[in-house]
């Protein structure tokens, strides 16, 4: 029979990032005083964490199949490009959406085609592309500041949003692309054969799933999700440069990987990555909470990303 | 012609210079004095500060592993000369406090690269989380050591050395060559080369018949670090400031230059040279866009699809059958 207790470590393995997040926000809320679990903070901690926890949501599923997706700042750079050009030709503000979710998909479609129909590994492809949407942004823009009121009243007026309301888009936006991917990997064949390809290709293609058809959808798929964190982050800041993106590539790999998402593919949970974005979002508010000197933030969370893993590594290590 | 035959060969496994060199051509047409003393000599020393993060970053790869920190390592090592040298001078002879600040940079940067080293071979994290961390790790420390200022170097040696030139030609330059033949020496001569390249290849098989791999895997991270560290004082020498954003991101270009030299980046392969020429490369790309006076932001769209190009051609050309031997 087998035996179906679950040992310390066992649980620890499955529950880190939850526990991890429990013990910062303990030491949180000791450290601040209180500070840090009033309501205004936390909503603070939803904003900060949406952009990344979206881009976090695409890049996941690339990284599911084996993968890896760098160019993810690049696309959220000429959905920018294309929502701010297009908001200053009078385009209405729903299509100027429509537009800027489909030219992130186009060059996640560029990223799929290469990765799906080359040998070109995912790493190189998805590098030279990044350069690529990098400079187109940074060509059609000359690099300048961009805005975005236009797609911010849009969406208020349309939502009928008050202050308050305005604040929590981001975060709603975020935990209801969560849930809907976490319907999609967990319930349906497509999230199936997701992992499926990331675990072992060939046994995957011969089991009959178009592993090349699957490896270009979850390109499509971040590109779609890169698009969407770059129209939150335009409603939040109504203006910014178009490579307002760039930090977003690490933070999102961190947060998939402090999730518990194995970088080699096969297996993780849109959960865990859910809470990755959380605690990293989280880890920079106490930060600033408890005046660190900006400065050796940066140092603070390479730390915390190396000691996780380590953590992982060494409760997952067979005896 | 056996002659003819080396040639081929020759041309094959360098591809990368007729590339430079079609690059240098069309470079002269657009603009003739594309080739002069001036553009030449800026494309050597930008070489050589790119050259040292390129070395460090092929060992790296050759091993199987990938070094992101290079980049923000150079930046912190130029800010830590600066710290030292700031808080020494006066109070020590300027010979002594040169000596004693390069060595506290070098110090700082191979403890990082160790530790990373450590974390990579001993606690098994994939390189490029490990690296990932380094890089904000260092990132920080050169931001908090002058709070993001730039600040000068006080001891005026330290520009003669590493900013002076030799003749025309800048002293990095030939630092560069001396470390580059050192590096191709002990790869291909000693024991070590052949533990760095049976790592790559496979490292189950290299622990089985007796290779040291974790390391082996510590020291090419150190090595790394180390490389980055004289880089730093290069482009510390040539700003005459340490500065916490003087390489940011040049770690793509490292990575971009070796690809293109055609170090493959499971590893087990490659040679050090074709990654200093993939390197040449990109920067005449560079200066090639100042020339035509095209906008410096399309720089990164044609390395972009020239890298991406390149490892296409390779990709098509190792799946053909072996060619035939040549008749003699």
């Amino acid at each position: 029979m087998i035996d179906q207790r679950v040992t310390v470590a066992e649980f620890l393995r499955r529950y880190n990032v939850f526990i991890t997040l429990g013990v910062l926000v303990a030491f949180s809320a000791l450290s601040t005083r209180g500070l840090f679990l009033t309501a205004g903070n936390l909503i603070n901690i939803g904003e900060r964490a949406s952009v990344v926890g979206i881009v976090a949501l695409g890049q996941m599923l690339v990284i599911l199949t084996g993968g890896i997706d760098l160019s993810v700042g690049g696309i959220m750079a000429i959905a920018l490009t294309v929502m701010s050009k297009t908001a200053h030709a009078n385009v209405p503000a729903s299509l100027t959406i429509l537009l800027a979710i489909l030219t992130g998909m186009a060059a996640g479609l560029v990223n799929g085609i290469l990765v799906a129909r080359t040998k070109v590994p995912p790493f190189m492809v998805t590098m030279g592309t990044m350069l690529f949407y990098f400079s187109l942004a940074n060509l059609l823009t000359g690099a300048s500041l961009l805005e975005y009121y236009s797609l911010q009243r849009f969406i208020n007026s349309a939502f009928r949003l008050a202050k308050l309301g305005e604040r929590l888009v981001p975060t709603a936006a975020w935990l209801l692309l969560s849930v809907l991917l976490i319907l999609v990997l967990g319930r349906t064949r497509y999230g199936q054969n997701v992992y499926a390809v990331g675990g072992k290709e060939l046994a995957a293609r011969l089991s009959g799933i178009r592993t090349g058809t699957v490896k270009l959808s979850v390109y499509v798929g971040s590109g779609f999700f890169s698009s969407i964190a770059a129209m939150v982050l335009a409603y939040r800041l109504s203006a910014s440069n178009p490579d307002i993106g760039t930090t977003a590539l690490l933070e999102s790999i961190a947060a998939v990987v402090c999730g518990g998402t194995n970088i080699n593919g096969g297996e993780g949970s849109i959960f865990g990555t859910l809470v990755g974005a959380i605690v990293m979002a989280a880890l920079l508010n106490v930060l600033n909470l408890l005046n660190t000197n900006p400065y050796i933030q940066e140092a603070i969370k390479g730390l915390m990303l190396v000691a996780f893993v380590i953590f992982i590594q060494v409760i997952t290590r067979k005896r | 012609m056996p002659r003819r035959v080396e040639l081929q060969r020759f041309l094959k496994s360098y591809n990368m210079l007729p590339v430079a060199a079609a690059i240098v051509l069309l470079g002269t047409i657009i603009n003739p004095s594309f080739v002069s003393e001036f553009n030449i000599l800026a494309i050597l020393l930008d070489s050589a500060i790119f050259g040292f993060l390129v070395l460090g970053e092929a060992l790296v790869v050759i091993t199987g592993g990938i070094d992101l920190s290079v980049g923000n390592m150079a930046s912190m090592s130029s800010v830590v000369v600066a710290w030292v040298m700031k808080g020494l001078y006066g109070a020590v002879p300027d010979g002594l406090n040169l000596l004693v600040s390069l060595l506290a940079a070098l110090a700082l940067c191979g403890l990082v690269g160790f530790l990373t080293g450590l974390s990579v071979a001993g606690l098994r994290i994939p390189p490029l989380i490990a690296t990932l961390g380094s890089m904000w790790i260092v990132q920080g420390i050169g931001y908090s050591f002058l709070k993001g200022v730039p600040t000068g170097f006080p001891v005026r040696a330290f520009r003669t050395i590493f900013g002076g030139s030799l003749g025309p030609i800048p002293l990095g330059a030939f630092y560069l060559l001396a470390a580059s033949v050192l590096l191709a020496y002990a790869l291909g001569r000693y024991r070590f080369g052949r533990w760095v390249y049976a790592v790559g290849g496979n490292d189950y098989a290299a622990y089985i018949s007796g290779v040291p791999v974790a390391w082996v895997k510590v020291a090419v991270y150190t090595v790394s670090a180390l490389l980055a560290g004289v880089a730093g004082f290069l482009v510390g020498a040539f700003a005459s400031v340490g500065y916490p954003r003087a390489c940011n991101s040049y770690e793509l270009f490292a990575i971009a230059a070796i690809v293109m030299g055609g170090i493959s980046l499971t590893g087990g392969e490659g040679d050090i040279w074709n990654a200093l020429a993939g390197m040449l490369v990109l920067r005449v790309i560079n200066k090639l866009m100042i020339f035509s006076g095209l906008s410096g932001y399309l720089e990164g769209m044609v390395v972009g699809v020239i890298l991406v190009l390149t490892l296409l051609l390779g990709s098509l050309r190792r799946e053909k059958p072996a060619p035939k031997a040549v008749k003699p």
